[in-house]
């Protein structure tokens, strides 16, 4: 009588030269799999722990300036390149790889207040508090560092305290007592907006719509103008000065701003009486704000010595970089391929580090990627589990930082409770309590 | 298996879980480790008095016996690792691998949970139903069934005092639990000569079948066949859990009388430990043919095995989780 038994060569199930992998053979059966909630628990906590070890954002510093790092530019097509402008007035030009400085030139005398670059990267403008906007070719190979002289130099009525390019026209926009559209090759402005303001602290291109400029000005407000027309569109009044702003590359409406009350504000430019999400988890003034390229996250460099990346959505920063000789950051920028975040501070120093702390540079290897993706995905399903949110959102921040934020949340918690126990207590309807995203804003202004 | 060497009444017969060893314990006290597929003797020594049981641990590395008074771990060379004093009088053991919890019954009526990886003691259940001598665990939601003297199962998990849930099964004592890889059904086997089949899930009864003894052991493989040793005989039923059979697919008499009961993970084969011996059947259709090597590999290498035990301890799970609805971590509160 024949009798049908398993019956396994060992040789079918084991490997054949010891250079040879193991073999794995593969039953997704979940009966073979038992427990699979808890396990899956488990190995998302110890993801979320092991992100925590891994997490080492600090790449590197580039040194070289004598004075604070005020104001950077990325290069729109090259990757390693970064302009960086002083408060001493020198301007330098890094190569991001190498992280040493290729060319290095003294631009103004005073502060180099803001650097930009044209839509491919063969010509820069800067402004000083010399009052000079200074047209420079982009330095080729060949060229020598003594005879290296601007284009272009004109000479203002008044401090300049910020430019930026348009995006497609050979045009660019400073700001300083009111706003200067100018043309590459003319030596005056061919638009000038003022908005009853005196000075006009930043300004920014709209990377999508690009004849749309907005500017922070020292009234408190944000405005917008349109290159084209000759009269402003509309302005927005918060309750302190911004200091900074930053478009969303990808969504052609938005834009952040950087302000004094240590929030950083996205609006849409469409509804300006509404913030689309308030950022609050810096404890002073914000100084500076600038997008990742997939326009989903922001980063903010503030004065209170920390770079923080928030998600665009979200009203708690995702994550916090900080190091004991990093002192007050004056500008951030977030590199063209998404992967690094760039600080400029006032000791002379602009740092790199990884927009993800815990990412490993560099190519994964087919199995390593497979299993980050598994993990990823693990952490993002149990993310709402206490324990994984309280190891997830733990971060170590400097002391002072720390009892400023806890001294912040008292305050807020109790204003907050007060609020509530009013609107309980009155009749129904006497009393509004404002939304978080309407009452940051005094009035919008058409 | 050479009846010889084991001329006492009981022999306990336990396979580690990628069924490379055999654990033979003795209820005089031999216990001897066989390696099952080249049957090479591994270890073999003596420990001069009662055992009641014996069980692997996470590997076949090491294995806990439950002897005269205390509860021992021993290394596969046989050398004695710990004796657990604060496990008096332990009848039957069990682990949980996902766990790493050692889930010991005493003749005072207390289920231990002991963590054996940082061997602390978890839970110290007070049962009070009698002597606790039938022991089984659910592998689908690692909770633990006990048979009672008075007819009753109940099943515990490390969190709660008390038992979560009571069944009334048979009219006389529960002999043998057994329940099914998939944590479907639940067999119990009584000492009024009945084997049960009850759906562990909604806990109602679905069929029963008469033994000609009363079933001291059972077991349910991993393709749902149920083997039931009543005294000299061993019964296989196929398809006898999701439905009733009418009659046992194989039967064989053995030269002494059942005590212990495994299929052999994997293989078409059933091992039973009686008085006379170990005897190993053969069973087909029994074993699961395609194994997942991440989860149990029967050709595992030394290498293999240990970074497979460090997997295993990082990936923990801690008691705290154990609940009957083994999803209940996956699933959103509702209202």
């Amino acid at each position: 009588m024949k009798v049908k038994v398993l019956c396994r060569n060992p040789q079918d199930y084991l490997r054949q030269r010891t250079t040879d992998i193991h073999k794995v053979p593969r039953n997704l059966d979940p009966a073979l799999h038992p427990l699979e909630g808890p396990r899956e628990y488990v190995r998302a906590l110890n993801a979320t722990k092991l992100d925590r070890v891994f997490a080492k954002p600090f790449v590197g510093s580039l040194s070289g300036h004598t004075d604070g790092v005020y104001c950077m530019c990325k290069h729109p097509t090259k990757l390693s390149v970064l302009l960086s402008g002083s408060c001493d007035g020198e301007v330098r030009i890094w190569n991001l790889a190498s992280r040493d400085c290729t060319w290095s030139f003294v631009g103004h005398e005073g502060f180099v207040r803001g650097l930009c670059m044209n839509q491919d990267g063969s010509l820069f403008v800067s402004v000083g508090e010399d009052k000079l906007i200074k047209q420079w070719r982009y330095p080729g190979a060949g060229e020598s560092q003594e005879d290296y002289a601007p284009v272009a130099t004109i000479l203002g009525k008044s401090v300049y305290l910020g430019i930026d390019h348009h995006w497609s026209k050979p045009v660019f926009a400073t700001c300083g007592d009111r706003v200067d559209v100018w043309d590459q090759s003319r030596s005056e402005p061919i638009r000038s907006f003022s908005w009853g303001v005196d000075s006009v602290g930043c300004l920014g291109f709209n990377p999508v719509e690009h004849n749309v400029l907005a500017t922070c000005g020292s009234d408190r407000t944000v405005a917008l103008y349109d290159v084209r027309t000759a009269s402003p569109l509309r302005k927005v009044v918060l309750e302190m000065r911004s200091n900074s702003l930053a478009w969303n590359p990808t969504e052609a409406f938005n834009f952040t701003v950087a302000n004094e009350d240590s929030n950083l504000y996205t609006f849409d430019m469409r509804r300006l009486d509404k913030a689309l999400c308030v950022h609050s988890d810096h404890v002073m003034a914000v100084l500076g704000v600038d997008y990742s390229p997939t326009g989903r996250e922001v980063v903010s460099g503030s004065f209170d010595k920390t770079l923080r990346i928030f998600r665009v959505d979200e009203g708690r920063c995702r994550d916090v970089y900080h190091t004991r000789r990093m002192q007050r950051i004056f500008c951030v920028r977030w590199s063209l391929d998404s992967a690094y975040v760039l600080s400029g501070s006032d000791e002379t120093n602009i740092r790199l580090w990884k927009a993800e702390a815990s990412r490993t540079l560099g190519k994964l290897s087919g199995r390593e990627a497979v299993a980050r993706e598994y993990t990823e995905k693990l952490k993002e399903k149990y993310k709402h589990h206490p324990q994984v949110r309280r190891i997830a959102r733990h971060r170590h921040v400097p002391g002072m930082v720390y009892r400023a934020a806890k001294e912040k949340r008292l305050v807020t918690e109790a204003q907050r409770r007060k609020r509530r126990n009013i609107e309980r207590h009155s009749k129904a309807g006497t009393v509004d309590e404002p939304s978080t995203k309407k009452k940051h804003i005094v009035s919008v202004v058409e | 298996m050479a009846g010889e060497l084991f001329p006492v009444a009981r022999v306990c017969a336990v396979l580690g879980r990628v069924a490379r060893c055999l654990l033979l314990g003795g209820r005089k006290g031999h216990v001897a480790v066989v390696d099952w597929r080249s049957k090479k003797l591994t270890c073999e020594f003596h420990v001069h008095e009662t055992l009641r049981d014996v069980q692997f641990l996470h590997n076949e590395m090491m294995f806990a016996a439950a002897q005269k008074r205390y509860l021992h771990v021993y290394d596969s060379t046989g050398m004695e690792l710990h004796c657990l004093k604060q496990h008096l009088l332990i009848n039957s053991l069990c682990f949980l691998p996902y766990h790493f919890l050692l889930v010991s019954a005493s003749e005072r009526g207390s289920l231990h949970y002991l963590d054996t990886s940082t061997g602390q003691l978890v839970a110290e259940h007070k049962v009070r139903l009698g002597p606790l001598r039938c022991i089984a665990q659910n592998p689908h939601n690692a909770a633990v069934h006990l048979g009672h003297v008075n007819g009753t199962v109940s099943l515990w998990t490390p969190n709660i005092k008390t038992a979560q849930v009571k069944m009334l099964c048979h009219r006389g004592p529960v002999m043998s639990v057994a329940i099914d890889k998939e944590g479907w059904s639940m067999v119990t086997a009584g000492m009024d000569a009945l084997v049960k089949v009850w759906d562990v899930r909604t806990f109602k009864p679905l069929h029963s079948y008469r033994s000609p003894r009363p079933a001291l052991a059972l077991d349910v493989s991993q393709r749902g066949l149920l083997a039931a040793s009543c005294g000299r005989l061993v019964q296989v039923w196929r398809g006898g859990l999701r439905g009733r059979s009418e009659a046992p697919y194989l039967q064989h008499s053995l030269s002494g009388d059942g005590s212990s009961l495994q299929f052999v993970p994997f293989e078409d084969c059933l091992g039973v430990g009686h008085s006379s011996g170990v005897s190993s059947l053969i069973v087909p259709g029994a074993g699961e043919p395609n194994f997942d090597a991440l989860e149990l590999n029967p050709f595992e290498s030394k290498k293999q095995r240990r970074e497979g035990e460090v997997k295993q301890l990082l990936e923990k799970i801690p008691a705290e989780l154990i609940t009957l609805d083994a999803d209940d971590i996956s699933k959103v509160e509702q209202g």
